[in-house]
């Protein structure tokens, strides 16, 4: 690989002070260090180093979601193909292909316009182009429906980037999770594209040149009483006097819901939330490299349980109330949320002990706001982001008893 | 014998530990002095260019406290002096011929068990001795005519590759109780002298003291920094305000002032533990004060591009060939510098790289050594990934919040927080594990300077 690094050494002149595009440079900065790890040594303080930098720090946070990506692409196509009762004709692989076709381009419009407006702060302000959008990219394409249009995808990383990240200076300063604010910014903004039926399960249309090559029964129709629902809308729907599971059980006919199949999560939904095992997958991966915090998982997940066992003592035996607890930890968005979203290292608490307080509370809102709350059926977006705003107090209390305890023993 | 065991910390696994066993040198024909490296002071010069000095000839003092002095460890002629940025005395150069001494009041071990603490303070700053006497807060040299409150006498050394005092200082022990003596003369209510929790009762150290009373001895276990001085104040008499003051040394600092006492003159040996992976030996050797790193070094350097480091890879300072090591290091560590460049290296399974973090495979092979490299390994970011800083801090003490304080300059949290009680040195593991590369030390010492600043 000499030779690539030489071709960039050789271009260095042009970025640095004085060259035709020194602007670029963040740019340039960007591409030879993906490339190749940086010369510097130390310069002052310890003259060694670890290993892990940033880069290693988010790129362990995508080796995490990639089961859960692959796995996307498989539960996109099976989604699609059971809505036309196509799945015995296709093979597994020709689902995988048909659910990597339809997410791919949410995946690259993300990318794509998010790395333009980092790159374009670089620029402005002159510091490198930060490696926070490894994990920013991909995580707002798993939190959006499979057939939310292109626009809108990037009208969203756009606020999230800048809005959620850069105006407060960036990665390491932001209060809110981008990946989160985009996807909050899209759901107010364009409301029809985000919920209701219609949206967790891509259906063709026969005019398409993609689904004429994917599906060779090609304007085929839909099946016979489709429902476009997912876990969570069907569980909003319970009347009060309905004992829950009867209700999951009649739309059980056509989206098969029971606690295991929404635990692995053949299910439809947003592209990467569905399956909650394999974000437990992730969550192993990130709590043994010690990239993510075991305790703000374990305390959201305790959170949720609480709130559930409370509000089933609360219930009658019937309504929302009364779903047991654990149908939360796999319904819906929850443990994509809790493992990935919640545990964002810059806008969760800082102090372990506020940790397990944020973890909690993110928990327990979380269900608060899927049952009592009449507007939104997810919960788990609203209850990172408002913990995210009351990380900042939390940790103020943490440190506040540091302090006393420092006191306190001046006092001896 | 109280034991202490830390829990938090890590010794980094690297190659080049030095030996336990004694090289040779060559004799050395110059020594050199650097008044630049000693912090807190202004140092103004007592000689000039062609001077005369004797061993223990005062060369160089402290403008703010012209009693603190700093004398020559060799005799011989002031051949050059070296002058940095802002008249700032980078080196002061001596050749040496013969070896002149300046001679003092000796003192036996039952007469500086009676000494009147001003009168051992005017022998110890007569003596060019004082220096090796430093406070906590701040870090910096003990203020002579100040009393603590405690004394701390640090027999352990928990730095990665550093010297082991037990071996370095195992025929002083005469000198260690006689330097103890003296250390017990300087009016504090405690003196503590800690040592290594390994060899507890069976410690030089503890043996020396065993005909003294008056001293409390601690054992102190754990992984690095278990053996800095902060580790031990915060469990033995916590720093809580800036009444509190506590001065401490070295067990190496103790052996020179007891032989120093002893003798009358300046004690010109030193033992310096030579480690680090770019040389191909290591050990210990019995070296002049003063004397070039060049000589220490001799032919054991590798081939490549190598740093060379007076005092532990976390806190000690590069020197040159032509430079001595600091006044209190007692090692000098040699490693390669890291300036390759790989190919799309953090994306590696990463079985050779070091890491205190579980994010590379090398941290599942057990037992794995490494010899590191200078190289940054990525580039300066932003905090970003909290709640780690803690676990290789040994004291009860929140590193992120603390640094923001003082990157905030709020004084006042910087106090709560726990300023006074740290020193750079404590917090440099957390800018070895750190992801984003922040310079705790550089910040601890900003903050302790700004705290200085504001109360003058």
């Amino acid at each position: 690989m000499k030779f690539l690094l030489n071709i960039l050494q050789q271009q260095e002149h042009l970025f640095q002070k004085g060259g035709k595009l020194e602007k670029l440079y963040p740019l340039y900065e960007a591409q030879r260090t993906f490339l190749f790890t940086p010369p510097q040594t130390t310069v002052k303080g310890p003259h060694i180093r670890d290993s892990v930098d940033m880069k290693r720090v988010m790129i362990t946070v995508v080796f995490a979601l990639l089961p859960l990506i692959i796995f996307s692409f498989y539960n996109t196509g099976l989604q699609t193909a059971r809505a036309y009762n196509e799945v015995q004709n296709l093979a597994w692989w020709q689902l995988m292909v048909n659910g990597l076709l339809i997410e791919l381009p949410i995946i690259i419009t993300s990318y794509v316009v998010g790395g333009l407006w980092e790159t374009i702060f670089a620029i402005v302000r002159k510091h490198p182009i930060s490696e926070g959008f490894l994990v920013t990219g991909i995580l707002l394409p798993l939190t959006l429906p499979p057939t939310v249009p292109l626009w809108q995808v990037a009208m969203g990383v756009s606020f999230g980037v800048v809005i959620g990240k850069e105006i407060f200076g960036g990665v390491g300063m932001n209060i809110l999770n981008p990946a989160l604010t985009a996807r909050v910014f899209l759901f107010f903004a364009y409301p029809a594209s985000m919920s209701g039926d219609a949206v967790w399960i891509k259906l063709i249309d026969g005019n398409h040149w993609i689904d004429s090559f994917l599906y060779h029964t090609a304007g085929a129709g839909l099946v016979e009483g489709f429902s476009g629902a997912t876990a969570l809308a069907t569980a909003f729907t319970v009347p009060a006097n309905m004992e829950p599971m009867g209700i999951m059980q009649d739309m059980s006919n056509f989206n098969h819901f029971n606690w295991f199949t929404l635990f692995i999560g053949l299910v439809p939904g947003s592209i990467g939330e569905t399956s909650a095992m394999l974000a437990l997958v992730g969550a192993l991966i990130l709590i043994v490299s010690g990239v993510g915090s075991w305790r703000i998982i374990v305390a959201t997940i305790a959170g949720a349980l609480v709130m559930g066992f409370g509000m089933n003592l609360w219930s009658n035996g019937t309504g929302y109330m009364a779903l047991p607890p654990w149908y939360h930890l796999v319904m819906g968005g929850f443990m994509f949320g809790a493992v990935y979203m919640a545990t964002d290292p810059v806008s969760a608490t800082a102090t372990d002990a506020g940790k397990w307080i944020y973890g909690f509370l993110i928990g327990v809102l979380c269900v608060l706001i899927r049952v009592w709350n009449p507007a939104y059926p997810e919960g788990m977006m609203l209850a990172i982001l408002f913990m995210n705003i009351f990380a900042p107090l939390i940790d103020h209390f943490v440190v506040q008893r540091n302090i006393q305890r420092r006191l306190a023993r001046a006092k001896k | 014998m109280k034991h202490y065991k830390i829990k938090r910390g890590y010794d980094i696994p690297l190659q080049g530990r030095p030996e336990s066993r004694m090289l040779a040198i060559e004799e050395p024909s110059v020594c050199y002095l650097h008044p630049a490296r000693v912090r807190g002071i202004k140092a103004r010069l007592s000689v000039r260019e062609g001077d005369s000095v004797q061993i223990g000839t005062p060369v160089f003092y402290d403008k703010k406290e012209p009693a603190l002095q700093f004398v020559s460890p060799c005799a011989g002629k002031i051949s050059a002096i070296q002058y940095g940025p802002r008249r700032v005395i980078e080196s002061i150069r001596i050749e040496k011929n013969g070896a002149a001494a300046v001679q003092h009041a000796r003192y036996n071990l039952d007469q500086i068990k009676s000494m009147a603490t001003p009168d051992l303070v005017d022998a110890l700053l007569r003596g060019g001795m004082w220096p090796l006497i430093r406070q906590r807060p701040f870090d910096i040299i003990a203020r002579p005519r100040e009393t603590p409150l405690a004394v701390f006498i640090n027999c352990m050394n928990t730095a990665p590759l550093s010297g082991d005092p037990e071996f370095a200082l195992q025929d002083q022990a005469d000198f260690f109780a006689a330097g103890v003596a003296a250390m017990q003369r300087l009016g504090a209510k405690n003196v503590h002298v800690v040592v290594n929790g390994n060899h507890g009762q069976d410690s030089i150290f503890a043996r020396a003291l065993q005909a003294t009373d008056g001293v409390t001895i601690s054992a102190f276990s754990g992984n690095h920094p278990a053996g800095l001085v902060s580790t031990h104040i915060e469990k033995l008499a916590p720093i809580l305000d800036l009444g509190h003051l506590v001065w401490y040394s070295t067990a190496a600092d103790v052996v020179a002032i007891g032989q120093y006492l002893t003798s009358g003159t300046f004690p010109v040996e030193r033992v310096v533990a030579l480690s680090g992976s770019a040389l191909s030996e290591t050990g210990y050797i019995k070296a002049p004060v003063g004397c070039p790193v060049q000589n220490l070094i001799g032919d054991r350097l590798r081939d490549g591009e190598n740093r060379l480091i007076s005092g532990d890879v976390l806190t000690g300072q590069t020197v040159s060939l032509n430079e001595s090591i600091g006044l209190y290091h007692s090692g000098l560590t040699v490693i390669p510098e890291g300036r390759a460049e790989r190919f799309l290296g953090w994306l590696s399974p990463g079985f050779g790289l070091p890491t205190w973090s579980r994010a590379y495979l090398s941290a599942f092979i057990p037992g794995k050594t490494f010899a590191q490299h200078t190289n940054l390994n990525g580039e300066h970011r932003a905090l970003v990934k909290t709640g780690d800083y803690r676990k290789v801090c040994s004291l009860d003490i929140l590193p992120e919040q603390l640094i923001k304080a003082i990157l905030s300059e709020d004084i006042e949290m910087m106090e709560q927080l726990g300023i006074l009680e740290v020193a750079p040195e404590d917090l440099a593991l957390c800018s070895y594990i750190c992801p984003s590369k922040t310079e705790f030390t550089e910040i601890i010492q900003a903050g302790l300077d700004l705290m200085q600043a504001e109360l003058n």
